[in-house]
């Protein structure tokens, strides 16, 4: 369907024409296409008699979900829609629209809704407009960007229909679930919305911003259909405050400054569309923008121009030996905080890499999306060469990312172009092919401009591919350093595409390596590096990047670097460097520091072990866990005074001394000194004795997981090893983990009458499966008789009573 | 806007909390505060018929099945519904904060069900201003309080457009999403129920109660107590 630079109007709202018949109480209107076609086809028929060139079906709610609760199927409902439509339209030249609402769930991690799910729903409601005919379909009203990616998918994937998008945004410029307009448009540029914009829950007035944002992002046309104002709710009605003519004086402007589609939502009647009609006049084609390159998550973009990007690494099970036991259990809960410290020390991108061997990276890689989705807010870089990770990766992914990476090799580029191309993702792009690494920087020249060249036949433009010119070894192959700087020149020159780097494989088998690292990143900046993929914590990268951007003129009037290294910090900064200058590591000097305090600390009374905890008191803990260390054999610190500690906590605890965030604290305070001791065991090389491993898991339909996170805290303070499956946890999920670790205890929490039905069946399936499996469970409508009613083994009141479980559990097999 | 009197209530502190923990909920109420904006619908409905063990209301038809919410709503002749939800945000800060720490998001949830009491009771004033001189309010009964089931939130959910008006939504299992959420019952009747007892069932104690194993509200109740 072509616009050709015409305005195109739709109508406006069914829900206020069915209310100003007479049909307020209607739980389902959709019903009303077959219960009462008539009057259905009346408010369409009005609607283009006023000048709405598109009439929208009466389907917001005809998915599956929300007509469970009707007595007609999709199929159905959505038929006899359409058909209304159609006997409305007659024969007049007005197109029809499908339309289609949020399906009434909410996507995951908040609520249970996951992405393949909610396109089936979409699926079937698209599936069935096709095979009716209808000329458009509109998904509007969204405010999950994850459901509206669902939709648009289900729609490009099934149909040929032109895709029109619109979402709801409070006042704020975000939808309810922190989605703003350029967020919003570039994830669905990405996946190929025909026509983008905005619709329902303000009036124009308020709109009129939010509008104004998205005419300067998009590159496609824009779609506004407004409330007519904003709705005022009494205990039975719903009314709106602005008149038709206002409606269109608002409308004016829109069309002026370039808005494509209009029509009207919530409040808005034939006499508003009559009003909208009159300005075909005022249109003016909008100048086609070029905007600069940006990835993003559903909640924030990052410019990949006109700076410096860094790329954390850590989310990589291989590069990071503690991440690894977690993930090959398939627990994902501690990239969040990897994430999220990550991001804290100035990763704008996180990289995630989910290969381990014997792992279901697939899977790992979902996991892991599905739990970052709207709690991590930094864009991702999908790390693989498994074209079905990276498939999985961009289809469930809420944004624009970038993919890591594809080859010089035909077979590699065959793989992950398309997918590339169909998800709108950024591509790495390594300069290697069926010849390995090239010795010289003309020769890899010679490979990205295949990659290039190559993306270009798949319609990808060069500002989607990020070249890495590959860095070698400078112990091993000194020679060849200085030719990826060479290559990064010469291809920044030449193409508009940007550049990354590994920096830290250059120091590879030399000391210092920190010191090579620094000074390389600093050439290769130099040379016109664009985006490094380093350990943003790692020492001196942060000051390296600082410093560049002022020297640049990346960081202008030094803002940032004023900001960082202000006066008072000037001090320290430069004894630093001194020292470093010396030759001294940084870690050694911290090292004598820390010992110094040691010295003063042990001529001063130090406190009890359960003080420190108790109080949360990290640096005293570090203290005085050293001082035991020293003192004792790591084990014996361990049950002699760890545990000991954290029992008379407990005691205090049940003696209502204390309360529970004290003896969660201290359970978490308790941690940093279990890291002493393994690192002190490690250093004999022995491991820390395994007390025990425990799954925790909050059942399938429940999603309340405080409890079960504050079990799980007690437990790892006590040393045991768990494996927290998280929460609505499937049953068979729970089988397979406890086949597979062996695992002889299991933690179920359930909060709700409802959920605990799912708990007494996880138990008998448990019971069923594995004989000499002990289920403990939890939960506020738990009792210790409704526990012993559905086979529980044993019954935690709270927190301390799962550790008393778990030690005697633990003590008698 | 945080009550943290409350707040050290829901963790389970008979007086007041800790220094340490003091602070904490004073820096986690003011970031919680700042990015959540509660959101509220309600509606009324009329009683149309009422036995022992259901009520039935009107326009739109909606059963509320129990001995509980009859005996709840037996003086009542019209009745409010309402939905009050926190929003996915604070669902998120909560998540985010129990991924950097337990004992943060335990505290960041104590907070976030106090904030939803706080929005619950602003609906409530709202909809005791559109009484007519002489109504009052019963308490408010929520499905999950005694016999009454939670799955009678679909329809009313439905009925109040509760998910494109304030984003609020079921799971599987009818649990209300996002989890600091609340659905709740008032009566509107022209007696006085100022004296009112906390059991708002009717019943006098929960241990003569036959559902006191899985109500909602006996549950709610001990926490706060």
């Amino acid at each position: 369907m072509q616009l050709n630079n015409k305005l195109l109007i739709f109508d406006g709202a069914m829900g206020t024409m069915l209310q100003a018949k007479g049909f307020i109480h209607v739980i389902i209107p959709e019903e009303l296409n077959i219960d009462n076609p008539k009057l259905i086809t009346e408010i369409h028929k009005e609607y283009i008699s006023h000048g709405a060139q598109v009439i929208t079906t009466n389907t917001f709610g005809a998915n599956a979900y929300k007509l469970s609760l009707s007595k007609y199927s999709t199929e159905e409902i959505i038929e006899a829609a359409i058909d209304n439509a159609k006997a409305a339209r007659e024969n007049t030249n007005a197109l029809i629209a499908l339309d289609i609402g949020p399906i009434g769930k909410i996507m995951r991690p908040i609520g249970d809704l996951n992405f393949d799910t909610a396109y089936e729903y979409f699926k079937e409601q698209v599936i069935i407009g096709k095979e009716k005919n209808v000329d458009i379909i509109l998904i509007e009203t969204m405010s999950d960007l994850g459901e509206m990616r669902a939709a648009v998918l289900a729609a490009k994937e099934n149909t040929n229909c032109p895709v029109f998008a619109t979402m709801t945004f409070e006042q704020e410029g975000i939808t309810l679930t922190g989605t703003d307009p350029e967020d919003m448009i570039l994830a669905l540029e990405a996946i190929g919305a025909d026509v983008i914009g905005v619709n329902c829950s303000l009036g124009p007035k308020e709109l009129l911003p939010i509008v104004r944002r998205i005419l300067n992002f998009a590159s496609v046309p824009v779609m506004v259909q407004a409330n007519a104002g904003l709705p005022t709710f009494s205990s039975n009605k719903t009314a709106y405050g602005v008149k038709a003519d206002e409606f269109q004086n608002y409308y004016r402007t829109f069309v002026n400054e370039g808005v494509h589609i209009i029509g009207g939502c919530c409040g808005t009647t034939p006499e508003f569309i009559q009003k909208l009609s009159e300005l075909k006049e005022v249109y003016r084609p909008d100048v086609i923008k070029k905007r600069k390159s940006y990835v993003s998550s559903s909640q924030k973009r990052v410019c990949l121009d006109g700076k410096v990007t860094v790329i954390g690494e850590r989310i990589n099970p291989s590069g990071n030996k503690k991440l690894k036991p977690y993930f090959q259990k398939g627990d994902v809960n501690p990239a969040v905080k990897l994430a999220f410290s990550q991001i804290e020390n100035g990763a704008e991108v996180l990289d995630i890499n989910t290969s381990l061997p014997g792992v279901d990276e697939n899977q790992l890689m979902q996991n892991i999306i599905d739990q970052f989705n709207g709690l991590i807010d930094a864009p991702l870089q999908f790390d693989t060469i498994n074209s079905k990770v990276m498939q999985t990766a961009l289809r469930h992914y809420n944004g624009v990312a970038i993919v890591n990476s594809v080859n010089g090799k035909l077979s590699s580029m065959e793989e992950v172009f398309p997918i590339a191309k169909k998800y709108g993702a950024y591509v790495v792009a390594l300069t290697f092919d069926e010849d390995g690494i090239p010795k010289t920087w003309e020769k890899r020249v010679e490979i990205a401009k295949k990659l290039i060249e190559t993306a270009r036949k798949y319609d990808i433009e060069e500002e989607k591919l990020i070249i890495d010119c590959l860095v070698l070894t400078a112990s091993a192959q000194q020679e060849a350093v200085e030719e990826t700087l060479k290559a990064i020149q010469y291809i920044k020159s030449k193409y508009n595409v940007k550049t990354t780097l590994g920096v830290s494989n250059v120091s590879f088998g030399l000391p210092n390596r920190k010191l090579l690292n620094r000074t390389y990143l600093a050439m290769a900046l130099a040379f016109g590096l664009d985006i490094v993929i380093v350990d943003p914590e790692d020492e001196g990268i942060k000051d390296t990047l600082m410093a560049f951007n002022v020297l640049y003129n990346y960081d202008q009037d030094s803002v940032e670097y004023l900001e960082k290294y202000s006066r008072e910090n000037r001090r320290i900064c430069e004894s630093n460097s001194q020292a470093e200058d010396r030759g001294v590591l940084k870690a050694e000097s911290k090292e004598s520091k820390e010992s110094k305090e040691f010295k003063e600390f042990k001529k001063r009374k130090e406190q009890p072990l359960h003080k420190c905890l108790l109080q949360g008191d990290i640096d005293e803990t570090r203290l005085v866990t050293k001082k035991l260390l020293k003192l004792h054999q790591p084990l014996r610190v361990v049950n002699h005074y760890l545990i000991k500690s954290l029992d008379e906590i407990g005691r205090q605890y049940e003696e209502k001394i204390i309360y529970l965030p004290q003896l969660i604290r201290a359970a978490e305070t308790a941690g940093i000194a279990f890291e002493l001791v393994r690192e002190s065991l490690n250093q004999l090389k022995i491991g820390l004795e395994n007390k025990g491993t425990i799954i925790l898991a909050t059942v399938q339909g429940d999603v309340h997981d405080i409890g079960k996170n504050l079990v799980k805290a007690l437990l790892e303070s006590y040393g045991y090893i768990i494996i927290d499956l998280g929460k609505d946890v499937k049953i068979e999920k729970i089988i397979e983990t406890v086949g597979a670790h062996d695992v002889k205890l299991v933690g179920l929490s359930a909060l709700m009458t409802t959920t605990v039905l799912n708990m007494e069946k996880a138990i008998i399936s448990l019971k069923h499966n594995f004989k000499d499996v002990k289920v403990f469970v939890g939960g506020a409508v738990l009792t210790e008789k409704y526990a012993m009613s559905i086979n529980a083994d044993f019954y935690g009141k709270d927190a301390k009573a799962a550790v008393d479980i778990a030690n005697r559990f633990f003590r008698v097999n | 806007m945080v009550n943290i009197k409350e707040v050290e209530k829901y963790l389970g502190y008979p007086t007041g909390a800790d220094q340490k923990t003091y602070v904490l909920i004073e820096s986690l109420s003011k970031e919680m505060q700042s990015s959540i904006k509660g959101k509220f619908v309600y509606k009324s409905f009329d009683i149309e018929k009422i036995t022992s063990d259901y009520v039935k209301l009107s326009d739109p038809t909606i059963t509320l099945k129990g001995k509980s919410i009859a005996n709840h709503l037996k003086d009542c002749s019209s009745v409010f519904i309402f939905a009050c939800t926190l929003g996915a945000k604070a669902d998120q800060l909560i998540q985010l904060k129990s991924h950097l720490s337990a004992l943060s998001g335990l505290i960041a949830d104590a907070i976030a069900s106090d904030l939803v009491m706080q929005y619950c009771n602003q609906c409530e004033e709202l909809i005791r201003e559109t009484l007519q001189l002489g109504y009052s309010l019963t308490s408010r009964f929520s499905p999950g309080y005694g016999d009454f089931s939670l799955e009678v939130q679909s329809l009313i959910l439905a009925a109040l457009q509760a998910h494109k008006r304030i984003g609020l939504t079921l799971n599987e299992s009818f649990l209300l999403i996002p989890l600091k959420s609340v659905v709740a019952i008032v009566g509107v009747s022209d007696k006085n129920f100022r004296l009112q007892t906390l059991n708002r069932c009717g019943n006098i104690s929960c241990r003569v109660c036959e559902y006191s194993e899985t109500c909602q509200f006996k549950k709610e109740f001990t926490i706060r107590k």
